[in-house]
């Protein structure tokens, strides 16, 4: 499960890393919202991986229950949150960006000004 | 006591320009002369016979950074030294550059520069010594940059600031490496130990970059080329920090390292090489000089050089003659520059060919520096004569004739440059220029005075505390006491006669100086290749190359970046790969059920959609699709909470997809197979470095200390039972509030985008 895991999210960055150095500023756009999603999985990996235990403290209980570290999770939850401002902003930067411009090539946008 | 004195040196100095300005440009500095009165006083009423640590305060505890004083003879000579020529310094600036619209900030970097200097002599603590060391530097740069209009003044002070800034780095490192030898920052402690180095090369290593800070904050041979052109500074400055004080610092730390240092291979050849080399160089290159202050530049360059190589010389005798000769050195230098500084003044000019006739215009000031030029020359019964006898005496006991030979030579050309710098200009008959109408000011007159009058006294009647003093220095040095006899006649000696040789070679060097300025100029293509060229050349090729790899790393091209960065963090994960040896087998195994498998690939045949169709529409639905396995596979590992979300902000991010398709622009065939091929190995290197990383992080079986606390206190604290919720909401509540506030901007960067929309249609 572990192994797989690892070489999921291997896959995910280097799929996203390949759309992010595509021309196409469409493709960079797909890229980061995949880049996101590896992210995530990746901070995810590291709360310990426990199947089907949501992570709830049992009511007068002295001892805390064997759950899944909460910490990772609580970033995660505030990663979606972000990376969808983020992708959302970029969208409209990316589209009015091709539209001042009129290309799409990332290779043509240098300059600053317009 | 004195660790105060040179903190409140620097309150002086930011008080300086104020009281300028409240007290004038006369009663101002005359005021501020009390700070280097009280700290002249101060020093000498110190018990310096027994090297000891003042009462220190903690400044930085955390890196062991004290005000610790380390109280000698030699430290104490140094701040006497420092703050009695000090105090002259501010009188004559005031005269100097009273009309001068800055003052108060002439004031502010003096005095802070005097703080700073006191520091770096009396600091026993090697931290304050470095920091004070580098505020020397500064000062110096901000004051010879002083008339900052002036563009030969920038870049001279940016040269002084460039070569003694490396002998600063040098400096620290050298430190740091013997803080870690002794395990103490503290000098005192350091030298009181003075033992075996636990490491033949990290012996070597700290000595070489002494020397190399030593050599180039005392301008040494090959670094000699700053001092002369620091002389773009105004006068007084010169006379303080390029002839008095500054540049001795380097003699003063080659000194202070004596005892721990001196018996090393290195140490010995290096300082008589090099010493005698500057002592040279400076002294040639002075006689051909025509400006005063340029003249005075060089022969402080050789004088540094005969410090230097007195220290190589390496017996008590000649440490104690370094002593000697240094004082002697600042008497005279001291007051010659306030003559070079009144005649500039007074003429307008600095030209010696084109001074003349001064002393009957001036004969009180024609006096002092007819003195002050003896005692340069060397010349009975001036306090310069009994140094240069004692040099003597020392290097003929030593048994070194090539070196014996080569400081008579040098002295010899030292009373040349004495008669050019004084008795042309007072002596000679007037040129061209026109008198000067007034005799100088009084303030101005001081300084060469005083100098002068202590150079004959001192020599005349070398009181017993005073031979005290520089006999307790030469101890502080070599750590051994030892005799120090100063008196104007030994009888016939050798070293008598040495210099009656030394005196006709000066007088024929003067009368051939005609011969040697034209085989001066032949040799003027010889800078072409001098230190001075090359300094430039490194200067300007660092300039090119900083402008090469800017252009060749900041080309506005994007992938170009992505590409850079991805490159580094792959390098970055090989580099770090051995360090993660034998963790692999670590990892923990708990099979893999069906359904995460089918997730897994849900999530690889999505992403693999979005890369290959050439439709935008499929493209968003292969995004989404990989989405929707990562909400299922938190669903699947205990965060319902995070599937939740992760399925609302996916259906979100579809629909805005969706929503600005059709306005997006069409994909193209763009990328030749051969770039696709690069950026697929770049990409799937990042993507086996990350699993590789991941793998390494899962068999780390370490807990996080983290998560006990929040489960343990998310009821009792918090009032929640689901803990995510609760760190969110309650125990960093405040990251939410900042994750909203991002949100926030991104809706308000959104909308204010939409808006502009119209223009661009």
């Amino acid at each position: 499960m572990q192994a797989f895991l690892a070489i999921t999210i291997g896959c995910l960055y280097a799929g996203a890393f390949y759309l992010m150095l595509r021309r196409s500023i469409v493709k960079l756009l797909l890229g980061l919202g995949l880049l996101g999603h590896a992210a995530n999985l990746l901070i995810f990996a590291t709360s310990g991986l426990v199947r089907f235990a949501p992570i709830m403290t049992e009511p007068g209980a002295a001892t805390p229950p064997r759950v899944a570290d909460p910490v990772p999770q609580a970033l995660i939850l505030t990663a979606i949150v972000i990376s969808f401002g983020v992708l959302a902003f970029s969208v409209v930067l990316i589209k009015l960006t091709a539209a001042a411009a009129r290309t799409d090539d990332v290779d043509s946008l240098r300059t600053s000004e317009m | 006591m004195l660790a105060v004195a040179v903190a409140i040196g620097f309150v002086v100095a930011l008080l300086a320009p104020w009281c300028v300005r409240r007290a004038g440009a006369v009663w101002g500095p005359r005021l501020l002369v009390a700070y280097p009165l009280s700290v002249f006083v101060l020093a000498l009423s110190r018990g310096y016979d027994a090297a000891h640590v003042e009462a220190a305060f903690a400044w930085v505890p955390r890196f062991g950074l004290r005000w610790s004083v380390l109280v000698d003879g030699w430290s104490i000579l140094f701040a006497a030294l420092i703050s009695g020529i000090g105090g002259l310094v501010v009188l004559y600036g005031a005269a100097y550059l009273r009309h001068h619209e800055h003052l108060g900030r002439f004031y502010l970097y003096l005095i802070g520069f005097m703080a700073a200097m006191l520091g770096v002599v009396l600091a026993s603590n090697l931290l304050l010594l470095f920091v004070c060391w580098e505020l020397t530097s500064i000062f110096s740069y901000l004051l010879i940059g002083f008339e900052h209009e002036d563009t030969k003044s920038r870049k001279s002070a940016l040269q002084a600031l460039l070569t003694t800034g490396v002998g600063g780095l040098a400096l620290v490192v050298a430190c740091v490496l013997l803080r870690a030898e002794f395990g103490t920052w503290e000098l005192a402690e350091m030298l009181r130990h003075a033992p075996e180095w636990s490491s033949p090369a990290m012996e070597l290593a700290t000595i070489i970059l002494l020397l190399t800070a030593a050599f180039t904050k005392s301008a040494q041979f090959p670094f000699h080329f700053w001092l002369p052109s620091a002389m773009a500074a105004p006068t007084p400055v010169s006379a303080y920090l390029h002839s008095a004080t500054m540049v001795k610092a380097g003699v003063f730390l080659l000194a202070r390292f004596y005892p721990m240092f001196q018996e090393h291979w290195l140490w010995q050849p290096v300082l008589l090489v090099g010493g005698g080399a500057t002592m040279f160089v400076g002294a040639a290159l002075a006689l051909s000089q025509r400006d005063l202050k340029l003249l005075l530049a060089y022969s402080t360059v050789s004088a540094l050089g005969t410090l230097v190589f007195l220290l190589g010389v390496a017996t008590h005798e000649a440490v104690a003659a370094c002593v000697v000769f240094l004082v002697a050195h600042a008497l005279y230098k001291g007051g010659l520059f306030f003559f070079a500084g009144i005649v500039d003044h007074e003429t307008g000019t600095r030209d010696i060919e084109e001074l003349g006739g001064l002393a009957r215009e001036w004969p009180s000031l024609a006096v002092a520096a007819s003195i002050l030029a003896l005692s340069m020359a060397g010349i009975l019964p001036l306090f310069g004569f009994i140094a240069k006898e004692l040099a003597y005496e020392a290097v003929l006991h030593a048994g070194l004739p090539l070196a014996l030979a080569l400081l008579v030579g040098c002295s010899a050309l030292q009373v040349a440059v004495a008669g050019l710098a004084v008795a042309r200009p007072l002596f000679s008959p007037p040129g061209s220029l026109a008198a000067p109408h007034h005799s100088p000011e009084h303030e101005l007159t001081l300084g060469p005075w005083l100098l002068a009058a202590a150079s004959l006294l001192f020599a005349l009647w070398p009181r017993a505390g005073f031979t005290h003093l520089l006999a307790a220095a030469a101890t502080g040095i070599a750590g051994e006491s030892g005799e120090l006899k100063l008196a104007l006649w030994h009888g016939w000696t050798p070293a008598l006669t040495l210099s009656l040789v030394t005196i006709a070679l000066g007088v024929g060097a003067f009368l051939l100086r005609p011969l040697w300025t034209t085989v001066a100029a032949q040799g003027t293509r010889w800078k072409q290749v001098g230190p001075a060229f090359l300094y430039e050349l490194a200067v300007s090729g660092l300039t090119q190359l900083a402008a090469w790899q800017t252009r060749k790393l900041q080309t506005g091209r994007l992938r170009q970046y992505q590409a850079l960065v991805l490159t580094t963090a792959v390098g970055s994960v090989l580099l770090a790969l051995p360090l993660a040896e034998g963790a692999l087998p670590g990892l923990p195994r708990n099979g893999l059920y069906p359904t995460e498998a089918a997730v897994f690939v849900a999530m690889l045949a999505g992403m693999v959609i979005t890369m290959v169709t050439s439709s935008r529409l499929t493209a968003i639905v292969g995004l989404g699709v990989t989405g929707y396995a990562v909400g299922v596979l938190f669903l699947m590992f205990g965060a319902p909470d995070l599937a939740m979300t992760q399925f609302a902000i996916e259906t979100l991010t579809v629909i805005l997809f969706v929503l600005v398709l059709y306005r997006l622009p069409r994909f193209e065939s763009r990328s030749t197979p051969g770039a696709r091929v690069r950026d697929a190995a770049l990409a799937s290197a990042v993507g086996a470095s990350i699993a590789v990383l991941v793998l390494v992080l899962l068999a780390d079986p370490t807990p996080s200390a983290l998560a006990p606390y929040f489960l343990a206190h998310s009821e009792p604290a918090g009032h929640g039972r689901n803990v995510v919720n609760v760190i969110l909401v309650d125990f960093r509540s405040l990251d939410t509030l900042g994750e909203i506030t991002v949100l926030g901007l991104a809706a308000i960067g959104v909308g204010t985008l939409m808006a502009m929309r119209g223009k661009y249609r």
